[in-house]
Order: structure tokens, then C-alpha cells, then sequence
């Protein structure tokens, strides 16, 4: 069994065929730096209990096509805030499964939108001045048709 | 024109508890690379349209590392087009905004980024000749990975003089020193190219001599895709030392020989079986081929011979060299009329851990009888492996009854049957409304006669399946 530390002083067991799923603490076994736990300084709490949930789901159900699609489409139904966390900590941790699910989500949302509309739901501040916006859009003209 | 999409409810705006007060920016907390990698899931031009959004993404998608110029759309609606004025306006005019947009974000681009994936697939001809090869030289100073190039010829089979002419001297000088008044460019893709690991040209003209090269000065090259170059004559993949393991010819119309020998290929698949020459391939693991002769299971067996050398097993000698990666085999047959397919069986059984076989049945509604004659009987051989069978363009004909009966009979661990009694051919051309009509008709009797014909010899635990 690996223990796992979190930012904020959680701690989390879980079974080292199961973490390796995360190149970074595989590597960290490898080298030896694993012996009473691994810090995870980067990593919350909350997010790592979501992390574990879905490399053990992953490990246990490897072969079962079908059941972790749709594992995968519930887990991804968070809110905007936890899924950057999640994004985040699969990017540091190294999984890329996880990293690709999560990235795919939020490609999804910015794929039907316009630019006004994702700068909407991410909250991005348009710091353009209508002239520079104008003659962005001009030089791009052939992604807006 | 932008599309307009009902917003997912856990993404809406929402203010916090001071009122009139928007959430803070949470996406672009996140690092670059995790923006670009964002952006790499959507299309360039959804990627594109991203740097409008503010300056922190002005020039992220420039970053990405896989460029697919996609023009499906275009392409879709220019096929359509009847009349002959409308599409030749229409071609010269959307050629040019394509070779335009190709040109703009391709040379623009940071000629360090490594780029992993490249496709341009829009019907040019060399007329554009300058361009595609700047573009080329462009992704191989690059380092491109996989490169695909579609330039969809007009005519068909396309003539050659037209079509682009890959000219590999161009880039690749093949004494390997740079001279003096060739760009910064050339020389980066004189080392680049070999950073390839896929390749694939369709509809242009590219000789074997020029395959050749790329396979033996690419150690990473593991596919290689060619289709409808009519000046391939000869192609040989041969010697441990090249990489590929994926090989796939089609269409090439003009051509006399395929030779692969010694090599460590896994999948093959080539429209010309007729023109094939196997030796010593041991790691062979997918075969699809197609050819055009009379003598189809002749042809065939003759370039299976080439394979393995002969097994013996407690002094039965087996009637064919033995296939023992062979796990998955589709075969195309125009079996005309009525005539007994019982043959092919010999080369399934040369094939011991086949796991999957497919045969698709091209022939003519009009070449095809059915009629009630004597089911042919091959001989008994246990199938230890057979899971999967399926057969497409099923009509319902003596023959490929006696197929179904005999994989019934030897096929021991036979999981599922599927008979499919469409036309398996992908047709370009549309079909008229009395065509299609005629097909339905034609699909209902057939799928009856599967019916009534299968039905009741297919034991309860295979999973049958009438499309």
C-alpha cells in the first residue's frame, strides 16, 4: 500500500498497482522516495480523493469498455472550479487518461460556443480594443466562416 | 457562421456573494501547455477562433502540435455539384482559399515547434506544384511525425501528367551535404524528414525509388499508406532493419510488383493481391487484400506460399505453409453466378489462430443465381480459434450457404455470425431513386433468404445477426 499526502494535511491508502497509473509517483517509487508516504503538495484533498476514485474505478473495471465510458461522462459532471483542479493534478500527477477525459470536456464546451459565449461560462475578460478585436477576426477570417 | 449551443448547467455564469461581482478567470490559471493541449481536442479552426478571447490566447493555438487543414465540407458540397460551369467556378475559387489558408497558418508558423501531425487533403494538382512542396519542406524542417497528403484527383483514374509529382531531391539531398544558397529550411528538413513515423499519400504521383527512400532513411517510418499513384510500377519492402509495420497500397493501377520480404510487418493491406510477393514475413497479423483475376484463390495461395516455410506435425505435411500470426482476414471476392467459394476454406485452415474472418461479396445483382444445387462439402478441420464471421453482400446463394455450414461445423469456438446482405462496395457516385429502390428490394429478399436458410442450424449460444 502507498500513502499519499495532500496539500492540506489529508492523507489517502491506496494499493501501488493502483497508483502507478500516475507516472510521477511511479517514478517516485522507482527512485526510492516512497518509503513512509509520497507529499503531494500540489494536490488537495478534495481532488485527490476524486484522482483515486477514478485510477481505482480504472484499475478494477480495466476491461469493461461499456462501464467506464460511462463512469468517465459522470465523473467529468462537475462544476468548473473542480474540474480545473482535476486538470491540474492529473497534468502534475501524470495521468494522462485522466488528463485527456478532463481536456475533452472542456474542448466539448468550447466547440459549439461563440467567442462571446465561452468568454461567458470561463469568465475570460476581453481585454481588446474593438479595433483590435475587429482586426483579429480580419486576419483569422478563414476560422469564422 | 458560429453556432449557438444551449449552455450546460454547471458552466453558466455565476455571481459570487458580493453582489455584481463576476467568479474570477479559473481556465487561464492553467499552464500553456495544458491550454494547448485543450486545443489540440478541438478542429484549427475551432482552435483558431480561440485567439480572439483575449490576449492571453492570442497566439496559443499557434502552438499546436497537430495541423489537419480539413475541408470535408467544401469537398462534399463540390461533388455535389451537377452542372459542370458551377463546379469548375466553384473548384477555382475554393482552390485558391485553401491553398491561401495552408499558406497563411503552415508558413506563418514557428518553424522550431516540432509538429506531430500534418494533413492536407484538398483536390490540387501540380499546378500548385510550388506550394505543396513549400509546405512540405516546411513540415519536415518541423520534424513532422505523420504526414498525410490527399490532393483528390479530378479525373479518375487521374492522369499522371496533372497530378502533383513528389520529388523527394528536392528536400532530401541524398549526398546528405548542404550546399551553399539553399535556405535555412531545406537544411532543417534535410534532417527532419527522418523524424517520420507515418506517411500517407493518395491521388499524386510518387514512384517506388521514392518509397524506398523514405522507408530505408526513416528509422521510425512504421506506416506507410499510398493510394492511386499511377506512376508506382514497383515497390519493395525488403530487410529487418525497416521499421514499418503497417503497409497499405490501393488503387495503383499501373502497378507490376509488390515485394515484401524479411521484414517485421504486421498488417498488410493492397488492393493488387495479383501483383503480391510475401516471403518471410513472421509477424504478419492483419491481412486485407483485393485483386482482380479470375483465378482468385490461385493467386492468392501462390503468394501465401512465398510465407513460412513448410510445418510438419506428426508427419501430416500440411497442404499450404502455415500462417501462424494470421489472426484476422478479410477477403473481396466478385464470385459471379453460383460458383462454389468452398475453395477459400483451404487457406482458413492454413491459418490455425484465425480469430476473425470477413468476406465481402462484390458482385452484380444481375451476375448472381440462386439456385438449388448439392451443398459442397470441405473437409473436416476443428477452426480452434474462429470467433467471428461475417459475411457481407450475403444474397442467399448455394454458395455461401455451404461457407455458413462449414463454420458451423469446424468453427468449434464460434462466438458470432453476422450476415450482412448489403452491397459492401463504398459507392462515390449517387445512386438514382429507382437504384435505390431496386437495392432495398433486393437487401429484403436477401435478408429473407438468410432467414429462412440459417435460421434454424445456428446452435443458441452464437450470437447471430441478420443486418
Amino acid at each position: 500500500m502507498i500513502v499519499l499526502n495532500s496539500s492540506d494535511g489529508a492523507t489517502f491508502e491506496v494499493e501501488e498497482s493502483v497508483a502507478v497509473q500516475s507516472q510521477t509517483i511511479k517514478h517516485m517509487i522507482e527512485d526510492n522516495c516512497a518509503d513512509t508516504s509520497i507529499p503531494l503538495p500540489n494536490v488537495n484533498g478534495v481532488t485527490l480523493a476524486r484522482v483515486l476514485e477514478y485510477i481505482k474505478k480504472h484499475a478494477e473495471a480495466k476491461d469493461d469498455e461499456e462501464g467506464l465510458k460511462s463512469f468517465d461522462a459522470e465523473f467529468v459532471k462537475v462544476d468548473q472550479a473542480s474540474l480545473f483542479e482535476i486538470i491540474l493534478a492529473a497534468n502534475y500527477l501524470d495521468i494522462k487518461g485522466l488528463l485527456d477525459l478532463t481536456c475533452q470536456t472542456v474542448a466539448d464546451q468550447i466547440k459549439d460556443l461563440t467567442v462571446e459565449e465561452v468568454r461567458a461560462i470561463f469568465n475570460i475578460m476581453n481585454d481588446f480594443t474593438p479595433e483590435e478585436e475587429a482586426k483579429l477576426r480580419n486576419d483569422h477570417a478563414w476560422a469564422f466562416e | 457562421m458560429e453556432s449557438r449551443a444551449i449552455l450546460a448547467t454547471g458552466f453558466g455564469p455565476r455571481k459570487c456573494a458580493k453582489i455584481g461581482q463576476p467568479l474570477k478567470d479559473q481556465i487561464s490559471r492553467l499552464p500553456d501547455e495544458i491550454l494547448v493541449y485543450i486545443l489540440s481536442c478541438l478542429t484549427l479552426k475551432e482552435a483558431a477562433r480561440t485567439s480572439v478571447l483575449s490576449k492571453r490566447w492570442i497566439d496559443l493555438w499557434r502552438s499546436m502540435a497537430c495541423l489537419d487543414f480539413d475541408a470535408s465540407k467544401v469537398l462534399k458540397k463540390m461533388f455535389s455539384i451537377s452542372s459542370w460551369g458551377r463546379y469548375a467556378d466553384f473548384v477555382r475559387k475554393e482552390r485558391c482559399k485553401y491553398v491561401e489558408w495552408v499558406d497563411k497558418v503552415l508558413l506563418q508558423s514557428d518553424k522550431s515547434l516540432a509538429l506531430d501531425d500534418l494533413r492536407v487533403a484538398f483536390c490540387l494538382d501540380n499546378f500548385y506544384g510550388d506550394k505543396i512542396h513549400k509546405w512540405l519542406q516546411h513540415a519536415f524542417a518541423r520534424r513532422v511525425q505523420r504526414l498525410e497528403l490527399n490532393l483528390f484527383a479530378d479525373d479518375d483514374p487521374p492522369s499522371s501528367q496533372e497530378s502533383y509529382t513528389f520529388h523527394y531531391e528536392l528536400f532530401c539531398l541524398s549526398s546528405g551535404q548542404s550546399q551553399p544558397g539553399y535556405s535555412e529550411i531545406h537544411h532543417h528538413a534535410q534532417i527532419g524528414f527522418k523524424s517520420l513515423r507515418a506517411l500517407s499519400l493518395k491521388s499524386l504521383n510518387v514512384t517506388g525509388e521514392v518509397l524506398e527512400f523514405f522507408l530505408i532513411n526513416c528509422p521510425f517510418l512504421e506506416r506507410l499508406v499510398v493510394e492511386a499513384s499511377s506512376v508506382l510500377i514497383n515497390l519493395r519492402v525488403c530487410g529487418p532493419s525497416i521499421a514499418l509495420k503497417y503497409l497499405e497500397v490501393c488503387c495503383c493501377l499501373m502497378l507490376q510488383s509488390i515485394i515484401v520480404s524479411d521484414t517485421n510487418l504486421v498488417s498488410l493491406k493492397t488492393t493488387e493481391a495479383h501483383h503480391l510477393v510475401l516471403q518471410n514475413v513472421p509477424m504478419l497479423v492483419n491481412v486485407w487484400v483485393s485483386g482482380n483475376s479470375r483465378n482468385l484463390v490461385r493467386d492468392v495461395t501462390s503468394w501465401l506460399s512465398c510465407c513460412l516455410s513448410k510445418l510438419e506435425e506428426k508427419g501430416i505435411v500440411h497442404e499450404l505453409p502455415q500462417l501462424t500470426n494470421l489472426k484476422e482476414f478479410v477477403l473481396i471476392a466478385s464470385a459471379s453466378k453460383d460458383h462454389s467459394l468452398i475453395g477459400f476454406t483451404s487457406l482458413i485452415r492454413a491459418s490455425p489462430n484465425l480469430e476473425k474472418f470477413v468476406l465481402k461479396l462484390e458482385s452484380w445483382w444481375d451476375d448472381m443465381v440462386r439456385r438449388d444445387r448439392k451443398l459442397k462439402k470441405a473437409a473436416s478441420f476443428p477452426l480452434q480459434h474462429l470467433k467471428v464471421v461475417e459475411l457481407l453482400g450475403y444474397y442467399g446463394r448455394r454458395s455461401e450457404l455451404e461457407l455458413v455450414e462449414y463454420f458451423l461445423e469446424n468453427a468449434i469456438v464460434l462466438e458470432k455470425l453476422i450476415i450482412d446482405p448489403r452491397d459492401p462496395r463504398n459507392v462515390t457516385w449517387p445512386k438514382t431513386r429507382k437504384e435505390r429502390k431496386q437495392e432495398k428490394k433486393q437487401e429484403k429478399l436477401a435478408r429473407i433468404c438468410a432467414k429462412q436458410q440459417i435460421e434454424g442450424l445456428i446452435p443458441s449460444h452464437i450470437e447471430f445477426s441478420i443486418l
